[in-house]
């Protein structure tokens, strides 16, 4: 699919929720709102034209000195088209109803799991939003840019209490 | 006097669950799995990760360019090629670099057999897993070659790092073509050994035929990739429909699957071999003559080729600059992929105009992979499961990072 075909047929669907386009290093990117970001993947997935069917992977960058300092940038891929659409959100850390797209996208699950545990940023009714590479009881989001590189707890703080069988739901 | 209460050895039957791993033979690396069971049948799988996890992207943004291309190769161990290949691709991509033809000569010839030795130690251990030990000793006999054949080409066995952001480190090692045409010669032979112990092998074939199925509309959903997404049916191959380093120079087929199930993911992977040394048959006899750095064209990217750097000036001045303070790709973002052994292997790279990548992000092909465990396990036996874990072909420290 052609990237012009592919971003006319974006911007006639949905003009006012896309607030920029980029198509440098021969990648696409649009910019919507948190506000919008479920109904723009909705179209995304099920519009017969482009049919991003494969979230191929979601994470995040942390920009600091931005007022909303999260980026989240998604991964869309159609597997029809052999076409590829990064879509980025902005939202502060502590966003309260920031969309998940676990209904959307069963690959969604694990990745919101890792950017909540690398950002903190938490996903409204993701079903299982608990930490996926650090232990449970770390402290911290790692990738954050003011998280230092070599922080680590004192030995005492460390849990040594591995988690068992209670923790199956 | 009573030492226990009795009730402490009554089972909840309704509710039975068992804790595999981390530390189990079978998990392929320190994977746990949490099953629930109704008797012998898996109800639930939940695949607990994190036990490998040693913060690489974070690692990643206190490296150079090219420092940070080490720490990829740690990542994926059994196929530590590939992913370096698909690091510099992106890397040359936000630079706008192209190496030379004989570069991407060389690194397809070595990603495709790091492919090959990483299929290997996934059909031993697999083959392990369910109860052939030969096709163990057979595969990693092999594989020695291999491991064999990229030392005399760079240098280390597991972890080479020999790709340079506009090309490869050094030109090609006097026995290198010799050691790999002979290896060319023997391999289809050693293909049919493996085959013939398995493929039409009963116990095999009961175990492994019509166990962990898996859609092609669920799969995609999961976003499982690469083999055990092609054995669904889908031909999704990065190497075939978004060509990269010249793999659009070479004839190759994509062996698919129907049913999806753990055969099929064994069938895809052994043909996949086969294809392999294709490529790697037709790459060895076609390799371009000339420089393997594209230095002249993009010399505040690429380092100096080493003769440049001992006889001329200002290759010694480039060669000074890139180690002290790196390179500096302009600020921007991208995204390569590439075909890993495992499925496809992104690298979105961040850059904010310094020496340092701003923000490194990989689509790691396992992980995807094996978040889908619960959907091919859930209704089989609890011994199918540790069949599904071998297929997916998952390696821990990809997962984790």
């Amino acid at each position: 699919m052609e990237v012009s075909f592919a971003l006319s047929v974006i911007n006639d669907a949905m003009r006012d929720l896309i607030t920029s386009v980029d198509t440098a290093n021969g990648d696409v990117r649009i910019t919507t709102a948190k506000d919008n970001l479920i109904q723009v993947a909705k179209f995304l997935k099920d519009d017969p034209r482009l049919r991003f069917d494969m979230l191929s992977d979601l994470f995040a960058v942390d920009y600091p000195r931005k007022a909303e300092r999260i980026e989240i940038i998604y991964n869309f891929y159609s597997t029809a088209n052999n076409f590829r659409i990064f879509v980025k959100c902005h939202s502060n850390i502590d966003e309260a109803d920031y969309p998940s797209l676990t209904p959307l996208y069963e690959s969604a699950n694990w990745f919101e799991r890792e950017v909540y545990d690398m950002f903190g940023l938490k996903f409204k009714n993701h079903p299982n939003l608990k930490r996926i590479l650090n232990p449970e009881d770390w402290e911290g989001y790692p990738l954050l840019k003011d998280y230092p590189l070599r922080k680590r707890p004192p030995v005492e703080k460390l849990n040594f209490n591995t988690p068992g069988l209670a923790e199956i739901k | 006097m009573l030492m226990f209460e009795y009730k402490d050895y009554l089972i909840e039957l309704d509710n039975f669950a068992i804790n595999i791993g981390p530390q189990h033979p079978s998990t392929h690396g320190v994977l746990r799995v949490l099953v629930k069971l109704d008797g012998e049948t898996v109800v639930e799988a939940e695949p607990v990760i994190g036990y490998l996890h040693t913060s690489m992207e974070k690692y990643a943004e206190y490296r150079t360019y090219h420092q940070a291309e080490t720490i990829t190769d740690r990542m994926d161990y059994v196929s530590a090629a590939s992913n370096n290949l698909g690091y510099i691709l992106a890397v040359e991509k936000l630079c706008g670099v192209k190496p030379p033809k004989r570069a991407e000569y060389i690194r397809v010839i070595l990603t495709e057999l790091t492919r090959i030795s990483s299929h290997l130690v996934w059909l031993g251990t697999h083959a392990v897993d369910l109860g052939a030990l030969t096709e163990f000793l057979y595969c990693f006999r092999e594989r020695e070659l291999i491991l064999d054949i990229i030392e005399t080409m760079t240098g280390a066995r597991m972890t080479p790092s020999f790709f340079r952001v506009g090309g490869i480190a050094m030109d090609i090692h006097k026995n290198f073509t010799g050691k790999t045409r002979d290896f060319i010669k023997i391999f289809p032979d050693k293909i049919s050994e493996y085959e013939a112990l398995l493929t039409k092998n009963k116990i095999w074939l009961a175990r492994t035929k019509n166990v962990g199925k898996i859609s092609v509309e669920d799969a995609v959903s999961f976003g499982v990739t690469g083999p055990s997404l092609r054995a669904s049916g889908l031909r999704y191959d990065v190497r075939k429909i978004n060509p990269y380093s010249s793999y659009e120079d070479f004839d190759f087929d994509i062996p698919t699957g129907d049913a999806g199930d753990v055969f099929d993911r064994y069938a895809v992977r052994i043909e996949e071999m086969r294809q392999s040394l294709r490529i790697v048959n037709q790459a060895v006899e076609n390799i371009p003559e000339g420089e393997y750095l594209s230095y002249d064209e993009y010399p505040q990217y690429v380092i100096p080729p080493k003769h440049r750097a001992l006889t001329t000036m200002e290759g010694m001045i480039f060669l000074f600059k890139y180690g002290m303070e790196g390179i500096k790709p302009p600020k921007g973002e991208a995204y390569q992929s590439i075909e890993g052994p495992r499925g496809e292997l992104g690298y979105y790279i961040v850059s904010d105009g310094s020496g340092f990548p701003y923000r490194m992000r990989v689509r790691p092909p396992s992980f995807c992979n094996i978040s889908a465990l619960c959907k091919m396990a859930k209704g089989y036996l609890l011994a199918d499961l540790i069949a599904i874990i071998g297929s997916l072909d998952i390696l821990l420290g990809e997962i984790d990072r």
